[in-house]
């Protein structure tokens, strides 16, 4: 094949989620009327970078394993990613990078950070709006299945809370929570 | 099976399947309404070193 056609497939597929992840962002934001639903750009993850930066005592002194900005370009070289960040009055308040599964049938969310901000910006918990627009993301795909990959396991139960089931193995190799829909 | 969404019969498709999900939209609502400061701030999830290459490499299923 070559690249010429590659890349055209490449533009095509692109365009493709890219409908299907608006569609998930519009069905969402009809929910939620009062937070907007957006996609990923660079200057979010640099946003969502400098969480780090929040003082201990207005938010976590924790930091996880990766930084937004490292990840941001090679989920972008992803047509069938799911990405999405959550704003209130302007402010970026949680965000999500996730993608479909080779074969369709599964939706997995590897990425999730909230803001730090207490009270929250956002005015109301980041993981049920995340979990609906995932999930309705999923049903547009055609995926019978949600995966959150490597959830944190102090918060199981808020997952479970989602619909998501126990921790159990993925693929053979690595920790998440299902929920089939 | 994945909808063309180039096409009208697809658009319509998929848009049908947007709304699937509409049925848990109120519980979800209030899930998310409740106690909202509660919710741990941070990260939500924690890959490994190992599982963040294995996501970049794009290989599993």
């Amino acid at each position: 094949m070559s690249f010429e056609i590659k890349r055209m497939g490449h533009i095509g597929a692109e365009e493709k989620y890219r409908t299907f992840r608006r569609l998930a962002y519009e069905s969402t934001m009809e929910e939620f009327p009062d937070i907007n639903v957006k996609g990923i750009s660079y200057p979010d993850v640099v946003n969502a970078d400098n969480w780090k930066s929040h003082p201990a005592n207005i938010g976590r002194s924790f930091r996880g394993s990766w930084e937004w900005q490292k990840e941001y370009s090679r989920y972008q070289n992803r047509p069938n990613r799911f990405e999405i960040s959550l704003w209130k009055g302007g402010v970026l308040c949680a965000l999500c990078f996730g993608q479909l599964s080779k074969h369709g049938s599964r939706v997995r969310m590897n990425l999730i950070e909230s803001t730090p901000e207490r009270p929250t910006p956002l005015g109301m918990r980041a993981l049920p709006i995340l979990s609906f627009a995932a999930a309705t993301f999923a049903d547009i795909v055609g995926a019978t299945e949600l995966w959150v990959l490597d959830p944190d396991p102090s918060i199981e139960s808020l997952y479970i809370k989602e619909g998501f089931g126990s921790i159990e193995i993925y693929h053979g190799r690595r920790v998440g929570q299902r929920r089939i829909l | 099976m994945i909808p063309d969404p180039t096409t009208e019969e697809g658009m319509a498709e998929a848009l049908r399947r947007a709304k699937k999900r509409k049925t848990e939209a109120e519980s979800a609502r209030n899930r998310a309404k409740e106690n909202p400061d509660e919710e741990p701030s941070g990260k939500l999830t924690v890959p490994s070193e190992i599982d963040l290459h294995r996501d970049r490499k794009n290989n599993d299923e």
